[in-house]
């Protein structure tokens, strides 16, 4: 009886303290912008966010964006972003790097959320490189979808495509 | 001796609790009506006003407010809450540092991060920025400055994005004030609209958490213990008293016209 209830009780244990776990910082986004441009980041940018833009940004989000403008770093075809949205009810802060338009770099630097931590591993991560952006600002491939971090998976989903969007808007200047 | 036969009590509870689980059951219902239907209510985007349901809750803000105020705009942090003039504008848990006005942009400095707005109060940008543990931000007129715990001041390039190291003697610093009495009872007001929705407050009553949040949904757990007992035993009493009657029909049927003939 004591060998069965010693694992079950180790597994309650853990289960328990992973939201804990989960609402983390991963890497700090100057460590972030450093390693995307091999050590050396450039000096910070920022993009004046037109009434265009911001309603395009707005139709990805599908709610309101606050700031009118977004900073970010850039060199040659290279552009590094960190953006927040919020996945439940608290935002998830990830890092994105795109070059000649699509994603190269796509991580999780922060989750503040107790649930839906998944998408911080590599195994979701790795399906948004080289993801670029097709009709109305979507992607040009279907993500697939964690079961219960389904609001984290479609802010991910969101930050990618204003990345992007954002990318080919500097570039294309 | 003859033996009187006791009433069934099935019947008896049946009448006691079900008088008991009246009102219980009458919110459990109409609560959980309602939540089915939460967007067409907009519940989640009403807010409750009443005061005593406000206290109840206890949703007074921690801490004390701190502002910083210029001509005729106040910058306001209370419980990570923060305020522009009595407007929530976001929510920060870092700690309001300093705030100061450079032309016509609003800069909120917090522990390692700047926010620039307008001077409607519109987000220009909240970004991280390199530099952890300030203390206080100020301005010569032309520059933004930030200082930090250990006594370094950093300035800011002309579009507030990158900050460096300098050495600069004729900086004004920010200076927090105190806010008064109306200004406090009317961030107050704001802080508590935005914390309790209708949805909140009848989610707690259909669980019983309203009426306490540890005991409470024991409460709703007994009423529908007793709605489960009332199913039953209303079950109990129809079948018995059928029984009752059909065995009376069958003896008035059979036994008593025997006798009627024996006679």
């Amino acid at each position: 009886m004591t060998l069965l209830i010693r694992p079950l009780l180790t597994i309650a244990a853990v289960t328990m303290l992973l939201p804990c776990y989960a609402s983390n910082t991963y890497q700090q986004a100057d460590e972030f912008i450093a390693e995307s441009f091999e050590g050396q980041s450039p000096q910070a940018k920022a993009i004046l966010l037109t009434d265009d833009l911001k309603q395009q940004i707005e139709n990805i989000l599908q709610h309101a964006y606050s700031g009118s403008r977004i900073r970010y770093w850039q060199r040659d075809q290279r552009t590094a972003w960190t953006l927040d949205e919020i996945g439940k009810t608290k935002p998830i802060t990830t890092g994105i790097v795109i070059e000649n338009n699509r994603i190269r770099t796509l991580k999780v630097l922060a989750f503040r959320e107790s649930r839906g931590w998944e998408v911080k591993h590599t195994f979701f991560t790795k399906q948004f490189i080289d993801a670029s952006l097709i009709k109305n600002n979507k992607l040009d491939r279907s993500i697939d979808g964690i079961s219960g971090a389904t609001l984290s998976v479609r802010a991910l989903t969101k930050q990618a495509r204003i990345a992007l969007l954002l990318h080919k808007t500097i570039t294309s200047q | 001796m003859t033996r009187t036969r006791k009433k069934f009590p099935f019947f008896l509870w049946h009448r006691r609790l079900g008088i008991i689980a009246l009102v219980l059951v009458l919110i459990l219902s109409i609560t959980g009506i309602i939540l089915n239907h939460t967007e067409s209510f907009k519940l989640d985007e009403t807010t409750v006003e009443s005061e005593l349901l406000l206290s109840w809750y206890g949703l007074n803000p921690e801490g004390k407010p701190i502002s910083f105020k210029f001509k005729d705009i106040i910058i306001s942090q209370w419980d990570e809450q923060l305020f522009f003039n009595t407007d929530i504008i976001s929510h920060n848990s870092q700690l309001l540092r300093g705030a100061t006005r450079l032309n016509d942009i609003i800069i909120v400095a917090f522990d390692n991060t700047i926010l620039l707005l307008e001077t409607n109060g519109s987000i220009i940008e909240q970004a991280r920025i390199n530099i952890d543990n300030i203390i206080n931000i100020g301005t010569d007129g032309k520059h933004v400055y930030v200082k930090n715990s250990a006594g370094d001041i950093f300035v800011s390039d002309e579009q507030i994005i990158n900050w460096k190291k300098t050495q600069h003697n004729h900086i004004v610093w920010a200076t927090a004030t105190k806010p008064d009495h109306a200004l406090r009872q009317q961030l107050k007001q704001v802080y508590r609209g935005q914390g309790l929705s209708l949805e909140r407050v009848i989610l707690d009553l259909h669980s019983g958490r309203l009426f306490n949040q540890r005991w409470g949904i024991y409460i709703m757990d007994a009423s529908a213990v007793i709605m489960i007992w009332l199913g039953l035993s209303g079950t109990w009493i129809w079948w018995s008293r059928n029984k009752k009657i059909r065995t009376k029909r069958h003896y008035q049927k059979h036994h008593q016209s025997v006798h009627t003939r024996k006679d």
